[in-house]
């Protein structure tokens, strides 16, 4: 019961966070879809399943707030670079800010033993 | 370009279809976008890999990708693939739970003026029973919205069929030895009440013989009616017992006020 608690409330957290993540992980450089796993895999419980974070990618690009760039690699396939757009920057703000206050009152309220 | 082993080609391509076929039921996402990036993926992962590749290396990288189903998220799905994904890959209580539904709903849009709704009324009640058997009364949490709508309708059809059944059929039953009756005339009664007097003397006769049966196995009624008759007892079954009697003592009455 405990678990099926908190692997629901994981979930939903990790919804946002992978959101917030990705746009960190791509603001002010250029990186490829595979690069942005690897990024994300190296923050514990974040990336439960690789495979998640493309569908998120290509909403973020439909939504305006990424943009891409198919570049040819003689290694293997087309590679598709993402950079944040305007729009992105903005909402990154916001989110970063958002994040930032939660984290701080979610902190302050927890007591010292 | 990675080199698979044929057995891992096959568990890609294998992959791949089952991706495909979330993709078909969604409208916003780009088929070719999705299949290039699991291929850059994959092919980024096997780099340095012993080639031709594994089975067991192409697995690995597969099970850290996740589910052919994530690639499609559910906002990314309309109303009716959300259904039918439901239907597909849900466990079995929820699918009985959908195919329930979907009969009675189909049997009100199709066949609302013909005998035919019955049929279907008839097969989501025995699908909602079977998946009320299947997940249990306590483990049903929403699907109780799928399954109830035909478990009341049934219910309630059955149980009208069992206690009234014999009193509509003696009263056609009635009508046709009035007709012969008249014929031969035997008698003068008039039609309607000669059918009320024969519908009321089957059902006085069943109820009490019926509430008499249950007093013994008051679980025949909670079988059939699970699970609105639950709580069904011997004091129902003395209930419906005393109302028999009481309508052949009423029926006595009113037929010794005739002569």
């Amino acid at each position: 019961m405990d678990d099926r608690f908190f692997d629901n409330w994981s979930t939903q957290l990790r919804k946002g966070m992978l959101e917030l993540c990705i746009l960190n992980a791509i603001d002010g450089t250029r990186l490829y879809g595979y690069d942005i796993v690897r990024q994300l895999r190296g923050i514990d419980a974040l990336v439960i399943s690789e495979g998640t974070v493309y569908p998120i990618l290509s909403r973020l690009r439909r939504e305006g707030f990424v943009e891409t760039t198919i570049e040819e690699s003689a290694e293997g396939p087309a590679r598709k670079y993402y950079t944040l757009s305007e729009k992105g920057r903005g909402i990154l703000v916001r989110m970063n800010d958002c994040w930032a206050k939660m984290k701080t009152g979610a902190d302050g309220l927890k007591r010292e033993e | 370009m990675v080199e698979l082993s044929e057995t891992a080609r096959k568990g890609l391509d294998d992959y791949l279809r089952q991706v495909r076929t979330y993709l078909r039921w969604s409208r916003s996402l780009d088929r070719d976008e999705v299949e290039q990036n699991i291929a850059a993926h994959i092919e980024r992962e096997l780099e340095g890999t012993p080639q031709p590749v594994s089975s067991s290396a192409l697995e690995g990288v597969l099970a850290r990708l996740g589910s052919p189903r994530q690639w499609v998220p559910p906002e990314a799905l309309g109303w009716w693939g959300k259904l039918i994904l439901k239907l597909r890959t849900d466990s079995e209580d929820w699918r009985l739970a959908y195919i329930s539904f979907a009969l009675l709903l189909a049997g009100f849009l199709l066949f609302l003026a013909s005998p035919l709704l019955l049929v279907f009324i008839a097969a989501s009640f025995i699908t909602s029973r079977a998946a009320l058997a299947a997940a249990g009364d306590e483990n049903l949490g929403a699907q109780k919205w799928l399954l109830y709508p035909a478990l009341v309708i049934g219910s309630a059809i059955l149980a009208t069929a069992v206690l009234c059944g014999p009193g509509l059929l003696a009263g056609t039953a009635g009508a046709e030895l009035y007709q012969l009756a008249r014929m031969r005339h035997y008698s003068d009664m008039d039609i309607v009440e000669f059918v009320i007097i024969s519908a009321t003397l089957i059902t006085g006769l069943w109820w009490v013989v019926s509430g008499l049966t249950l007093c013994k196995r008051p679980a025949l009624a909670r079988g059939p009616l699970r699970p609105f008759a639950d709580r069904f007892n011997r004091h129902h079954a003395l209930a419906l017992f005393s109302t028999g009697v009481l309508l052949l003592i009423l029926l006595a009455g009113y037929i010794a006020s005739l002569w």
